[in-house]
């Protein structure tokens, strides 16, 4: 099946501290990366804060200029567009964002949050307009006289589903959802990971995921991508890469999600140490600085990511050697 | 107000008109204007001082009781009396008209200028803190140039080119306000364009210059009225300067700074046109600025 979304190769710097003179200091947010959302599936993007996944959904919508690499949606490159074009094609990709605080201007009534996209695309009266946007407050599970309040009158699972709202109104195929649960509480959370499954079902949706929870990613996404500093680790099928993890990142983001076992006891395990700077990102493997398995070729030369399985593919030089689980002899902590 | 009751409103509980929603918004946000104004003693005082000069301005007609353009030559440089309430200036007009009719002057050509200069510093500041880079830095340094130059000289070279007219005067203290203005409109303007409600507005499709408008100058308004009082503030002060300086506007205009300079070679024999004006100026200026002031330290509070 032709991807609905391919993005190749592609890399995003920032500029950084820049000095006087402006030395060539950039934060490697994205380094080289290749990913496909096929049509009608979820994608999960994993990774620890700081490790590129949110300027990845970013750049797939343009939202920021990618410094190189190509985004194709559709089967068009999105950076060829002319300005206009981009903006009529915006309407087919969306997004959900994060922060449900922050994501709704603060002096706009829902009514007229949800109003704008209508304004830009379509020709509507206003009586047609209004009866859009009730029919959006339904579908999300709100009520209709929600559209005369203001974003301050709401909970955080609410404005959630407002930016939901906010996010269909143009019937888009593609949605990014910037970890739209994280500022959540857990119950709720639950409620937003059901309505956007719901809403998947019923609008034809492709989502592109973006999470630090394992078992969120898990329980929505179809196949899950692991990033670490600005690069792809892994990415296979959800249910491939949390059984048998070809990349001792995800191995290490597996045992450290914490679960109460049978016996009562809690199991918590982290990473050792803390992700490197993104301005200088080791040489080699960039994850060889808390890699268990790290040995001298992994500091000289970088992995590719290499298909191991159907679909299934890694950047380690030696994936075959990760054990499915922990073991504590490879894996001292 | 008294007929949109929003109790009786929600008695009715049919859908609302339009018109009536809006109203009902607008009567809420004025409620929540007032609930932060009384919550600082330093607002009320200031609005009180500010609200005074306006009930003079507007009544002057009815609380005179000559016009400010009445001489009387048989009563030149006279202290209080019974028919001329704060004496009489050189030319033997009356102090308490000149200085009501001057709050006129005052408090029309000072909003005024502040509001085109705003006009003029929205119009720099929004694109250079929205677009950043070349427009910025182009826009920034010729607004730098300005600041170079302190600014009452510049107004003095403004008037003293174009000459001294309600007008000039107007357009010196917009040229005058518009790089500070410009500059924190940019400020506030590069912290909300990174906020997520602007990338779903870019989502959406919207241009660049509704983004601006719609999105992110609704959001700078608290620091923006704050200031702009302020300016009005600062504005009424320069007016009296150039005045003053006898570049302020043409006699036989009543103005504050004018009476003073007008009066000031008389002052050892009669202080009252000076004292007036001076006092006028003094309190209409505090005035502004303790509501500027008191507003700003109760928006803070709740942010």
């Amino acid at each position: 099946m032709e991807p609905l979304l391919r993005i190749e190769r592609l890399t995003k710097h920032f500029p950084a501290s820049a000095g006087a003179w402006g030395s060539s200091a950039a934060v490697h947010a994205i380094d080289d990366v290749t990913l496909e959302v096929r049509p009608g599936e979820t994608l999960g993007l994993v990774g620890e804060s700081g490790s590129g996944k949110t300027t990845l959904g970013r750049c797939a919508l343009l939202l920021v200029e990618p410094t190189s690499g190509r985004v194709f949606f559709q089967e068009r490159n999105l950076l060829q567009l002319k300005r206009g074009e981009l903006r009529r094609m915006r309407r087919h990709m969306q997004m959900i964002f994060q922060d449900p605080f922050a994501s709704l201007d603060p002096r706009m009534r829902v009514a007229e949050v949800l109003a704008e996209p209508f304004h830009i695309h379509e020709r509507l009266s206003r009586s047609e307009i209004r009866a859009r946007c009730r029919d959006l407050l339904r579908r999300v599970g709100l009520r209709e006289d929600a559209l005369d309040c203001y974003p301050h009158e709401f909970s955080g699972g609410q404005r959630q589903r407002i930016g939901i709202a906010r996010a269909l109104a143009l019937q888009p195929r593609f949605i990014v959802a910037d970890e739209p649960v994280s500022a959540l509480d857990v119950s709720v959370g639950a409620q937003i990971i059901n309505l956007l499954q719901d809403l998947q079902q019923q609008c034809n949706l492709t989502y592109l995921f973006i999470s630090h929870s394992l078992p969120v990613v898990r329980h929505i996404a179809s196949r899950v991508a692991v990033m670490y500093l600005g690069k792809l680790a892994e990415a296979g099928p959800t249910e491939e890469v949390l059984r048998r993890p070809m990349h001792p990142y995800t191995l290490l983001l597996l045992v450290s999600t914490p679960e109460i076992s049978r016996s009562g006891r809690r199991e918590f395990h982290t990473a050792p140490g803390e992700l490197p700077s993104a301005v200088h990102p080791p040489s080699g493997c960039r994850f060889r600085t808390r890699c268990p398995l790290a040995r001298q070729r992994c500091a000289v030369e970088e992995p590719p990511l290499r298909q191991l399985a159907p679909g299934h593919s890694s950047a380690c030089h030696f994936a075959e050697e990760v054990p499915s689980r922990l073991n504590p002899a490879v894996f001292p902590m | 107000m008294g007929t949109e009751n929003p109790a009786t409103a929600k008695q009715i509980h049919t859908a609302p008109s339009a018109a009536l929603t809006a109203l009902k918004g607008y009567w809420k946000s004025v409620r929540d204007l007032a609930q932060v104004i009384f919550a600082s003693p330093t607002a009320v005082i200031g609005l009180t001082l500010v609200i005074l000069w306006v009930l003079i301005a507007v009544f002057a007609p009815l609380i005179t009781t000559h016009t400010p353009f009445e001489q009387d030559y048989k009563l030149v440089n006279k202290g209080p009396s019974a028919l001329h309430l704060f004496g009489t200036d050189d030319l033997g007009r009356d102090v308490w008209a000149r200085v009501a009719y001057g709050a006129r002057t005052i408090l029309l050509l000072g909003p005024l200028s502040v509001l085109v200069a705003f006009a003029c510093g929205v119009a720099l500041g929004l694109p250079a803190g929205y677009y950043q880079g070349w427009v910025d830095e182009v826009v920034m340094r010729i607004l730098d140039a300005f600041m170079a130059f302190p600014a009452i000289l510049l107004y003095m070279i403004i008037i003293s080119a174009v000459g001294a007219s309600s007008f000039n005067v107007v357009i010196a203290i917009a040229i005058g306000g518009t790089p500070g203005i410009a500059r924190l409109v940019r400020a506030l303007t590069m912290d909300i364009r990174t906020r997520e409600y602007v990338a779903a507005a870019k989502l959406c499709g919207e241009p660049d210059i509704i983004i601006m408008l719609r999105e992110i100058l609704p959001n700078c308004r608290g620091p923006l009225i704050v200031d702009f009082l302020l300016r009005i503030g600062y504005a009424a002060f320069y007016i009296g300067t150039l005045g003053f300086l006898g570049l302020g506007l043409p006699p036989p205009t009543p103005d504050w700074g004018g009476m003073v300079q007008e009066g000031h070679s008389h002052m050892t024999t009669n202080v009252w046109p000076v004292l007036c004006a001076t006092l006028a100026i003094v309190t209409l200026v505090i005035g502004l600025n303790m509501f500027a002031d008191g507003l700003r330290e109760e928006t803070m509070r709740y942010q």
